[in-house]
């Protein structure tokens, strides 16, 4: 007995001690940071979540775009999204913090691939090639938004923690140039195009990014050139239905779109805060704008319930973004429609007004489509007003409208007029507060008026 | 059905045991020693035998004995047990003597006993039998007003709620602040692992506090650093009751009562309601029947409804058990089992409990013990919905009283046109049940190989499968429109195995017990769940019926501790105790670089009272211990896999893709308690008056917190442990036997000061929800309340007033400074338990109180805003100012305006309390009359539970945490104090019999 007991007894030391790797379980739901892109077969995983990285960036891009414009009235209780409706945004705002974070971690995330990815062998040319690119690419247009949202911003190069822990602002102008040699490269070593659909990038992608960005550049040459190569690509067709665009995914007219799946545990922002929450809804002046004879169809940009119509709330819901099951949740980056619109203004711009290759000509295309009265001939100033109202026909809840109009100079004046609050510090966000604790590079640099 | 077979097998074995033989008769009397007064109800049984008796009122009593004599054994509460050889007499007079039982009796401690006289360390003992017939869903519950040094807070008076136990304050921000539980020497599940809510239930539950023989709590790190890493919150020994040598004891018992909330609300009614409401449109310059009718109401309606009432209903508590146990010198067993249903003072809340119990012991020979432990539980909670669900029956307060109940279309139909949910659609239309099928099981052997030297293997564990089914019917909000069910099965898996090794030796004046051993434990936590929509009516529940299934997932964790634990106890002379112990505990969670850690703790204690010139100069003396002890203590509760830098899957356009989510920080470890207690134990008149007073400081470093980092990092925190926090207090308790004899008085007193204190944060301070005042600081205690300082209504025009920047008041709220306004922890808790008993007659009463603490009333923030949203208004809102020259705390009303409605001081009171928490009177019914029905005893009573509560908080319970706040565990952890629609604790009458066969 005593030497069946020491048996036990040695053996349960034996066991315990020996087995150093009892205290190394694997997380069952998780991969640890040193394993992944170590192996070629986690480079398909990591390149769509840097897709996914890139989705969080432009929810907000509607945040920005819309709620910062005459878009929207506030009926909610969150307090973020009074401040968007009163126009009194300040530093502390969880939203402007929010797209500030997505924007540096899809960066983080570009950086990463773009550090470990040319070492790691095994893959195939092809692949490592295009994921580069799409790399590239999104860390470009991540700080496209980054600079055109808050002005000057840290311009981040690595994923070094300690490196990144003190990054002054860069000139806006030097985050756009890297811009450009980011899409540049994109350019070149995209392929042409692929079988993913509009999920993924592709040369056109870059080109439709390139065309607003001389557009917000004022390069309008340059702006109705790209515009036109994705126009002519024949890639992409307008959808005959306005409301397709409005209620489905992947319509035919997308160019980038960012995609969920059915299985995305919570439901996105924008359904939460357009639709459940009704945090947001139409205000006044859009609903008039909409309704109007040259916008006709894209009224169904949004929907009227009278149960809902009571004191503050006009009963009106922004109808662009369902939840993951409604089959309309993705966020449309790019479309044909945008690239129109883009060309037209160019052409306007350059005195190219009538005529096939003129900017009319491209406003009536949208026109026709909505099943709107059509454009007429007017001045050169008149036809840019009558593009600006277009876009808020055709894109407003695709995050255009703030950036279009600071981008014009128009901001002060329709801003003005819209609400009492308005400042011209709106013209950008602030840096977030938080940021600017927590960074010693960025003390004292708040954007002015904040 | 169950129960009357039950008690027809008892009978059975009943009828067995007392038909043996009768040979001769022994009569006497019982005194005390102290005063010769008699003793009745005194326990007489036959050593070895199934025989026994008890004294009658005047202390007399007959037994049958074998005609070859024996030993009889008196017993009796509070006084030594008494062997008596019975030789040849007929006569025997027993005096008993007073127990002086703090002295000699064993106490559990971590990985083996110890004599308390021998103890060094602190810890607080609380007796099963104290604990056993409260009707209670949780043994910890039945605490409350008991342990010094631990603070124990009902948070909800839902069925089965968890409770939040702090033992000598809370010693973390971050990491969890429970206790370790221990049972039976093996770690169990303490925390929900639910995945419906934030509510949390207590998987403690499970335990029947009827199989409960002793709880330990351990407080210092002497006691406590034998479990290293995880003792910083302290450790709670469970200890289950085992058989002993002698005849076969059978006890049933039934108890069966009502509840009813302890406190309520009182809102506006119908009237009142219009004319607040009426003023307050008028006010802000509309006309009152149109802003009504906008808001779906009708200033002409004739309803006068009581809501808040509705949430609540009078509900019952129904127990039966029994217990047989006893054994020879080879084998001892104890076999037990219980039904328990309760239903609760909210509506459609349901607790019901089956278990049984067996434990075993067996000698193979006289050097080899095995035994076992084996419980099965089975408990299904049907669940009541959080606090902050629109769905919580106590948010039926915020309706209009001027909204009928049932739809005036269709009076057999809830109105579902009521400004804000009607949920009392839910009761018939919904539920939630949480089933929780559990076994502890637990396995040993022990050998002794060589006098002193023993060797003990244990294997045991603890095994929690949790089911949920929840439906949401079609008429319910979240159902609609075609039903809404959910399912979750949770697996969490606990194993241990402990192996030690302990050498107990006495030479001469020297004392040493020594131990040492190998520990380890696994966890590993599973759960599947699956959701759907579209029933084809409410008949059909099951997923299998739903037209939609919603999501399905699955998650796995885990995590593993290996520890060795060794532990050295010298004693000299009986007087001067020395004790080491050490832990190194391995574990998964910490980071590469920190993998082990090491906590040791020293201590030492001095018995005066042994020294001669103490004894001869006090001899009333009978106990004067002087103690001290410091270690090092560790929280492992954080994360499984915090250390860890990680990557997600995460889909984008219907693919599965790999995005990083967390940093990695290889060098993240527990954090780190150092405790020093310095503890005198005293008794006078052989322990008639004895306590205890301790003095201790705890002092936790490497606080673990989520640093903010710039998001330019691609990250906003990182887990790394920086802070620092104090708790330092004081702790006294005494037990005094006022009466003796006859009619016996014992009286136990105790009250605990802890005071907290962050000592060093590096991070922002915290505040971990806009609506609460919570807010953590250095310099300050854990959550104290910081936020704007209301002060009441302007007397000139009506506006909410704010402390301003200078000083001065300032109807601009954004101008108004935070300030500290309130400090949730209180200044010291304790409680009273007088015990009286006479003839046959006993009575318990516990007075359990908390002073010095506020509560914030975040529902204030609608229920109390002077009419400024349709939400029912409490009544104090009368008080608003309607003139010129009023003076009041409540500002004008004025609709939608927000005049004092956001978050401020308004809604802090103080939330002191003495709650007059159980009252116990029982009558022990003579032995004599009992042995007609075959019983030996019979013990009737009639006990109330929480029945007075004395505060001046106006809310529902003063006792209160809402669990709202359980966002995260540091939420949970400095949102203290926060009330938010939290249903009051019950106050429950019940009666029952206990008979001992």
């Amino acid at each position: 007995m005593t030497r069946l007991l020491s048996y036990i007894f040695l053996f349960s030391l034996v066991y315990l001690s020996a087995c150093k790797e009892v205290l190394e379980p694997p997380p069952r739901d998780l991969r640890i940071d040193d394993l992944v892109l170590k192996r070629p077969q986690d480079v398909p995983a990591v390149r769509v979540g840097l897709y996914s990285s890139f989705r969080a960036i432009t929810q907000y891009t509607v945040v920005a775009g819309d709620f910062m414009s005459d878009h929207v009235r506030y009926n909610g209780t969150f307090n973020d999204y009074r401040e968007f409706g009163t126009k009194q945004v300040t530093t502390t705002n969880g939203d402007v913090a929010a797209m500030w974070g997505y924007i540096y971690n899809t960066i983080y995330v570009a950086n990463f691939i773009l550090e470990r990815l040319p070492d790691l062998t095994g893959v195939q040319a092809a692949a490592k090639k295009q994921l580069l690119a799409e790399a590239h690419f999104l860390r470009g247009l991540s700080n496209f938004y980054g600079a055109y949202t808050y002005g000057d911003i840290p311009k981040v190069t690595t994923t070094d923690q300690e490196t990144n822990r003190n990054i002054a602002r860069t000139a806006k102008a030097d985050i756009l140039a890297s811009v450009l040699a980011d899409y540049q490269y994109a350019l070149t070593n995209l392929p042409a195009e692929q079988t993913e659909g509009a999920a993924y990038a592709t040369q056109n992608t870059v080109k439709a990014a390139l065309a607003r960005y001389y557009l917000y550049q004022k390069n309008w040459a340059l702006a109705e050139q790209y515009a036109g190569q994705v126009i002519d690509s024949k890639v992409y067709t307008l959808e005959p239905s306005y409301e397709t665009i409005v209620l489905t995914n992947f319509p035919k007219e997308s160019i980038f779109e960012v995609g969920y799946t059915q299985n995305d545990a919570n439901s996105p922002l924008l359904n939460n805060l357009l639709v459940t929450r009704r945090e947001m809804i139409p205000s006044e002046q859009l609903i008039q704008a909409l309704a109007s004879a040259e916008s006709k169809d894209r009224i169904s940009t949004i929907g009227f319930d009278g149960t809902k119509q009571r004191g503050n709330d006009n009963g009106w819901t922004v109808r662009k973004y369902g939840t993951a099951t409604d089959g309309n949740s993705n966020m449309v980056v790019f479309r044909l429609a945008e690239m129109y619109l883009i060309r037209a203004e160019a052409r306007a711009q350059l005195g190219k007004l009538t005529g096939t290759s003129g900017a009319i000509a491209d406003v009536n295309v949208l026109r026709a489509r909505a099943k709107a009265s059509a454009a007429a001939v007017t001045s050169q100033a008149e036809l840019l007003l009558t593009i600006e109202r277009e876009r808020q026909y055709e894109l407003s809840f695709e995050g255009h409208r703030w950036y279009d109009l600071v981008r014009t100079g128009r901001v002060q004046t329709v801003m003005a007029a819209f609400s009492p609050n308005w400042n011209a510090r709106y013209e950008r966000w602030p840096i977030p507060q938080t940021e600017i604790q927590r960074n010693p590079a960025l003390k004292g640099a708040q954007n002015p008026g904040y | 059905m169950r129960r009357s077979l039950l008690l027809s097998c008892l009978l059975t074995l009943l009828v067995w045991a007392t038909a043996s033989a009768q040979d001769r008769q022994v009569t006497g009397k019982v005194t005390s020693a102290d005063d010769g007064s008699s003793l009745p109800g005194v326990s007489i049984q036959v050593k070895g035998s199934s025989r026994g008796t008890q004294t009658d009122a005047n202390g007399a009593y007959t037994i049958s004995v074998p005609s070859s004599g024996g030993t009889l054994i008196f017993s009796f509460i509070g006084t030594t047990t008494q062997e008596v050889e019975i030789g040849n007499r007929s006569t025997i007079d027993v005096r008993l003597v007073n127990d002086a039982r703090a002295l000699n009796e064993v106490v559990v401690v971590g990985y083996g006993t110890q004599q308390r006289r021998d103890l060094t360390g602190s810890q607080v003992t609380v007796r099963g039998d104290d604990i056993a017939r409260l009707p209670v869903q949780t043994f910890e519950t039945a605490l409350q007003g008991r342990t010094p040094g631990v603070q124990i807070t009902q948070g909800s008076g839902r069925l089965g709620s968890a409770l939040q136990i702090r033992v000598r304050g809370a010693a973390s921000i971050s990491a969890g602040n429970e206790p370790l539980y221990v049972l039976d020497g093996i770690p169990i599940t303490s925390q929900d692992v639910n995945t419906t809510d934030n509510e949390l239930f207590s998987p403690l539950a499970d335990i029947d506090p009827n199989d409960i023989e002793s709880i330990e709590i351990l407080k210092d790190a002497s006691a406590s650093a034998i479990y290293g890493s995880r003792a910083s919150n302290g450790v709670v020994l469970v200890t289950t009751k085992r058989g002993k040598v002698g005849r076969t004891n059978v006890t049933v018992g039934y108890y069966t009562g009502v509840s009813k909330p302890t406190r309520l609300r009182k809102f506006l009614n119908a009237a009142q309601y219009k004319e607040l409401f009426s003023e307050a449109a008028t006010n802000a310059g509309y006309v009152p029947a149109e802003e009504f009718e906008g808001a779906g109401l009708d200033l002409n309606s004739t309803s006068d409804v009581n809501w808040s009432d509705q949430a609540f209903q009078t509900g019952s508590v129904n127990q039966a058990n029994f217990g047989i146990s006893g054994g020879n010198e080879k084998t001892r067993f104890n076999l037990s089992g219980a039904l328990n249903k309760q239903i609760g003072i909210v509506i459609a809340n349901e607790f019901k409990r089956n278990n049984i119990r067996l434990n075993l012991d067996h000698n193979i020979s006289k050097k080899f013990t095995v035994g076992t432990s084996l419980a099965l539980t089975r408990t299904i909670n049907r669940k009541t919905p959080g606090d902050n669900a629109f769905s919580n029956p106590v948010q039926l307060n915020a309706l209009p009283p001027i909204q009928p109940i049932y739809d005036p279309a269709n009076p057999t139909q809830f109105n579902r046109q009521t400004l804000y949910y009607n949920n009392l659609i839910e009761v018939t239309n919904a539920y939630n049940y949480a089933n929780t099928y559990r076994i502890f099981g637990n396995l040993f052997g022990s050998y002794q190989v060589i006098p002193g030297l023993t060797f003990r293997t244990e294997y045991g564990f603890d095994f929690l499968n949790l089911q949920e089914e929840l439906y949401q019917g079609r008429l319910t909000e979240d159902g609609s429109p075609t039903g809404y069910g959910y399912q979750a099965q949770s697996r969490a898996l606990n194993w241990t195995t402990n192996n030690t090794l302990s050498y107990l030796r006495t030479f001469g004046n020297h004392n040493i017990d020594l131990l040492g051993g190998i520990t380890y434990q696994e966890q590993n936590l599973q759960s599947v769940t699956t959701s759907g929509r579209g029933f084809p009516n409410d008949q059909f529940k099951k997923l299998a019926s739903a037209a939609r299934i919603l999501s399905g997932s699955s998650t796995a964790t885990g995590y593993s501790i290996l520890s060795y634990v060794a532990r050295a106890n010298y004693k000299y002379r009986d007087r001067y105790l020395l004790g080491l112990s050490g832990r190194i505990d391995g574990s998964s969670r910490f980071g590469a670089n920190n993998r082990y850690g090491f906590f040791p703790s020293v201590s030492a204690g001095w018995v005066l009272n042994e020294e001669p010139f103490i004894k001869n100069l006090v001899p009333v003396l009978s106990l004067l211990k002087l103690r001290a002890s410091y270690g090092v203590t560790g929280n492992s509760e954080i994360g499984n896999f915090d250390s860890r830098g990680l990557y997600s899957a995460i889909p984008y356009a219907d693919q599965a893709g790999i995005q990083p989510t967390q940093i990695a920080n290889p060098d993240l470890r527990w954090e780190k308690s150092s405790q020093f207690d310095l503890g005198l134990e005293f008794g006078f008149r052989n322990n008639r008056v004895n306590g205890q007073i301790d003095l201790y400081d705890k002092t936790t470093n490497d606080l673990l917190l989520n640093v903010p980092q710039p998001a330019i990092n691609g990250f906003t925190t990182i887990a790394r442990n920086i802070g620092s926090l104090r708790n330092r207090g004081i702790e006294f308790s005494v037990t005094s036997q006022n009466l003796v004899g006859a009619f016996r008085w014992s009286t136990n007193f105790n009250i605990s000061f802890n005071r907290n204190k962050v000592l060093r944060l590096d991070v922002s301070p915290i505040r971990p929800n806009s609506r609460f005042l919570s807010y953590v600081t250095e310099g300050q205690p854990l959550g104290i309340f910081y936020g704007k300082k209301y002060l009441g209504a302007d007397p000139a025009n009506g506006d909410a007033l704010y402390e301003g920047p200078d000083g001065k008041p300032t109807n601009d709220y954004a101008s108004a400074p935070d300030l500290y306004v309130g400090n949730p922890n209180p200044d010291f808790t304790g409680g009273l338990t007088n015990n009286f008993s006479y003839k046959g007659f006993d009575l318990n009463v516990l007075l359990q109180f908390v002073s010095g603490n506020d509560i914030y009333n975040v529902a204030g923030l609608f229920q109390s805003v002077n009419g400024d949203y349709f939400d029912n208004q409490t009544v104090d809102q009368l008080r608003r100012w309607q003139k010129p020259g009023d003076q009041t705390d409540i500002p004008q009303a004025r609709l939608y305006e927000g005049n004092g409605t956001s978050v401020s001081s308004r809604w802090v009171q103080d939330g002191s309390f003495l709650r007059v928490k159980t009252v116990s009177l029982g009558y022990n019914v003579p032995s004599r009359l009992m042995r007609r029905v075959f019983a030996q005893s019979a013990r009737i009573y009639v006990s109330a539970l929480n029945l007075f509560t004395f505060t001046k908080y106006t809310g529902y319970d003063p006792e209160v945490s809402t669990q709202y706040a359980n966002s995260s565990t540091q939420t949970a952890n400095v949102a203290l104090g926060h009330d938010f629609y939290t249903p009051p604790q019950a106050r429950t009458i019940t009666v029952g019999i206990n008979l001992g066969f």
